[in-house]
């Protein structure tokens, strides 16, 4: 089979009969199809295919895993697990999508990218209460002990 | 002025064939030193006499493998600095040639009229350490399943293959025909109308590898045999200076 492997923007193909220990990082999409002991990273898609087994946590844009995964996955984009799919730790993306006959076990939190009204409510509230503390705190008198602690000199 | 190194005549056609590359060349009005390695004059001993005439354009013809020598001789002489040194290549078999496919040429009078053009762009090149360098993809095979570790920087490898390319740019792809789908099983999903994947090719890109097998592979290029395993390679950017094909403007006026 003549392959022609000059085209740097293929990606990364993890062959079914290969076993990888590391961080595996590409800027173009990854596709497992063996076994991956460490991280997987990549600035665009994921896809662990049935045959694939990824012990560590997955990192990309967009995730579709329909093997097996025991460690975080983080979808900036989107996360599908398919029917095959197993998964056993946390996950996070913006949109998810868990098909009939997937296996997830772990925690799940759903991203939306932007700050909401609520979150940005959330944090002036806490802002201004941070503020009066401090404005509390300088305002109060000192007590008899603080007074006798402070610098002064008799003459 | 142009310094060609031309490959040892081992039969009629190749003689035929630089005979009409001379008569193209003259044509071309890119006429210049014409020489040709010898038991007496190795192509090292000919690249460090065009170097110190004082040329700077060193253009290689034949095949790949030739081509290859010579670029690992070139660049073994061009220190990293030096911006003077060009390489050109005229391939004789450009149908299959690797090198026609950098240079974007598809016959002998196109690489000519490269030469002439003189469009000079940067390439990555290979280099196998010790001392080895390649611009054509390298080759592993193994008619049994062989065991292989690969080292990439931040992560290593473990597999069994029956065949790896590695291409100038370090990417690296690998095979086990034992595990691949056969063709039988191709041709049956095939009239089916079906797709059958092949989950057994490998793809990995890197700047540097380490290749170990147990037990030693050749290396091959252009089926030669130029090392062995263990092997240590890294990709070498911006190294070559290389005369390549213009683009071609089609009919359409699209740029190709």
């Amino acid at each position: 089979m003549r392959i022609n492997p000059s085209d740097n923007d293929a990606g990364t193909i993890v062959g079914a009969n290969v076993r990888l220990q590391g961080t595996l990082k590409d800027t173009n999409d990854i596709i497992v199809h063996g076994t991956v002991e460490g991280e997987v990273i990549s600035n665009k898609s994921i896809i662990i295919s049935e045959s694939a087994m990824v012990k560590g946590p997955i990192v990309g844009e967009v995730i579709t895993v329909g093997g097996g995964v025991k460690g975080s996955i983080e979808a900036k984009d989107k996360l599908e697990i398919l029917p095959t799919g197993k998964v056993n730790g946390s996950i996070s993306s913006a949109t998810l999508i868990i098909q009939a006959g997937a296996q997830f076990n772990g925690k799940c939190v759903t991203t939306s990218g932007k700050e909401s009204d609520g979150d940005k409510l959330e944090k002036e509230v806490k802002e201004i209460k941070d503020v009066k503390e401090k404005d509390t705190k300088e305002s109060e008198p000192k007590s008899e002990e603080e007074e006798s602690n402070s610098d002064f000199e008799l003459e | 002025m142009y310094y060609y190194i031309f490959e040892p005549v081992k039969n009629r056609h190749d003689r035929s064939f630089q005979e009409r590359l001379k008569r193209i060349i003259n044509t071309l009005g890119i006429a210049g030193e014409t020489v040709v390695p010898t038991p007496a004059r190795t192509i090292d001993e000919l690249v460090e006499i065009g170097l110190t005439k004082g040329y700077s354009t060193i253009v290689g013809a034949g095949s790949d493998l030739f081509a290859n020598k010579l670029l690992t001789s070139l660049l073994g002489f061009k220190s990293e600095d030096d911006q003077r040194i060009v390489i050109g290549f005229i391939p004789q078999n450009p149908q299959t040639s690797s090198i026609a496919q950098i240079i974007k040429v598809t016959n002998a009078q196109e690489a000519c009229e490269t030469l002439r053009y003189r469009k000079i762009e940067t390439s990555s090149v290979g280099f196998i350490y010790p001392k080895k360098y390649f611009i054509s993809p390298i080759q592993l095979i193994s008619k049994k399943p062989v065991r292989i570790s690969l080292s990439i920087p931040g992560f290593e490898v473990i597999s069994e293959i029956t065949k790896i390319t590695i291409d100038p740019k370090l990417t690296i792809a690998w095979e086990n025909n034992q595990l691949a789908p056969s063709l039988a099983k191709k041709f049956i999903y095939s009239l089916f109308d079906k797709e059958l994947k092949d989950n057994y090719l490998t793809i990995f890109h890197g700047d540097r590898l380490i290749l170990q097998s147990s037990p030693s592979l050749p290396v091959y290029l252009e089926n030669e045999i130029i090392s062995h395993t263990p092997l240590e390679i890294k990709r070498v950017d911006s190294r070559l200076h290389l005369i390549v094909g213009r683009d071609n403007i089609s009919d359409s006026g699209k740029e190709n």
